[in-house]
């Protein structure tokens, strides 16, 4: 997209299912590069959802080209496999704030049509845990495993209706468990977590007594959120304690406000 | 994806290889089979555990005159081979004390902290 005016005030750019997700300061990096700019400066990393709900975030970068001072802002859409960019470049100083703005609604409109369904969410992983990636699902691994045997297995966020919420899932999971050798006869314990989601927390152990298992699963009006422990040492249950404390709800959808700044501008 | 060993040991010329996927069927027969070099006069394979607990085939054996041993670690589903010459047994028993101290350092994009926190 370029404005009324034509190239000499810059432009838009839009792509999308672009991958492989990496790190957001890889994806920088990666975009930033693709201009032949000499970067002074890049501005913080702005975080917010778009009006479907999805994980978006963009910086401001700052440079010259053969010596004119432009600026950059770059800003991603994080869906599940890929993602989409949006990248300004706005050769005028009098511009600046007009792009950043602009490219700051462009993310939050940008729609994908994804929906509910099983996604990635947010939480705060125990400190030195290694994790591998099993599609959207994640292990973490304790920082002296196999040492000592902690895995914390993360679920996607999954939506609600599909698993009968957070009791029906755990129903599911104790009994695929149950033919494994682990007892799931104890009683649920109601959990809360620091950002407003209510659940369920249930240990429970093997029938050799060598190792046990710690479910937990939070759960708001679309989604559940859960985690489970497998240790053979009760030391590790406070990862996973905190780790589901941290867990904070996927943002819902939200029509996006028109605005009236894109009105005199074309494709 | 890395192996990660003791700052010393590069300086002891200890070199690790990148991992690679292992079959789903990760037997002991198919870790020492790894560890296996053509030009290694083979003196034993053995299954031992790192100092992490990863388990491993560790070969000790000569080459071009060289003690020689190799490692080969199952961590997970990956494997990696850590591996030095040394001028005698004792140097090599050395480096194997290094060796046993491999661990992995993945680097997947599990969860939205990687991707917007790392």
């Amino acid at each position: 997209m370029f404005p009324p005016d034509g190239h000499a005030r810059g432009g838009i750019r839009y792509r999308e299912r672009l991958g492989p997700i990496a790190p957001v300061s890889e994806l920088l990096a990666k975009h930033i590069a693709e201009v032949p700019m000499l970067v002074e400066s890049v501005g913080a990393c702005e975080r917010f959802t778009t009006a479907e709900g999805e994980h978006a975030i963009m910086a401001t970068v700052r440079g010259t080209i053969d010596g004119a001072f432009v600026q950059r802002d770059i800003g991603f859409v994080i869906l599940d496999q890929h993602y989409a960019s949006i990248a300004s470049i706005a050769m005028s100083g009098d511009d600046f704030a007009s792009f950043t703005q602009l490219v700051r609604e462009l993310l939050h409109g940008d729609v994908h049509l994804a929906g509910i369904r099983q996604r990635r969410f947010e939480y705060t992983p125990p400190a030195e845990w290694q994790a591998r990636a099993r599609g959207l699902h994640a292990d973490w691994f304790a920082p002296a495993y196999p040492r000592e045997r902690a895995v914390i297995h993360v679920f996607p966020a999954l939506p609600s209706t599909r698993v009968c919420g957070a009791s029906g899932l755990w129903t599911l999971l104790s009994d695929e468990d149950r033919p494994l050798g682990f007892r799931a006869d104890d009683e649920l314990v109601p959990i809360a977590s620091t950002h407003g989601l209510q659940g369920i927390w249930a240990v429970y152990a093997h029938e050799s007594r060598s190792v046990q298992r710690v479910f937990a699963a939070l759960e708001d009006d679309r989604y559940v959120y859960a985690a489970r422990l497998e240790t053979t040492d009760d030391a590790h249950v406070s990862a996973l304690h905190d780790l589901v404390q941290s867990i904070r709800p996927l943002g819902g959808i939200s029509l996006p406000a028109t605005s009236a700044a894109f009105s005199h501008w074309s494709d | 994806m890395r192996v990660v060993l003791p700052e010393i040991a590069a300086a002891r010329g200890i070199v690790a290889s990148g991992f690679e996927p292992l079959p789903p069927v990760r037997s002991e027969a198919l870790l020492c089979a790894r560890c296996v070099a053509p030009d290694v006069n083979v003196e034993s394979i053995e299954i031992a555990a790192g100092t992490h607990g990863w388990q491993c085939a560790v070969l000790r054996g000569t080459c071009d005159g060289r003690s020689v041993i190799r490692a080969y670690f199952c961590f997970l589903d990956y494997g990696a081979l850590v591996e030095a010459s040394a001028d005698s047994e004792e140097e090599r028993e050395l480096a194997w004390s290094l060796i046993r101290e491999a661990r992995p350092q993945w680097s997947d994009v599990a969860s939205l902290w990687h991707i917007f926190e790392r």
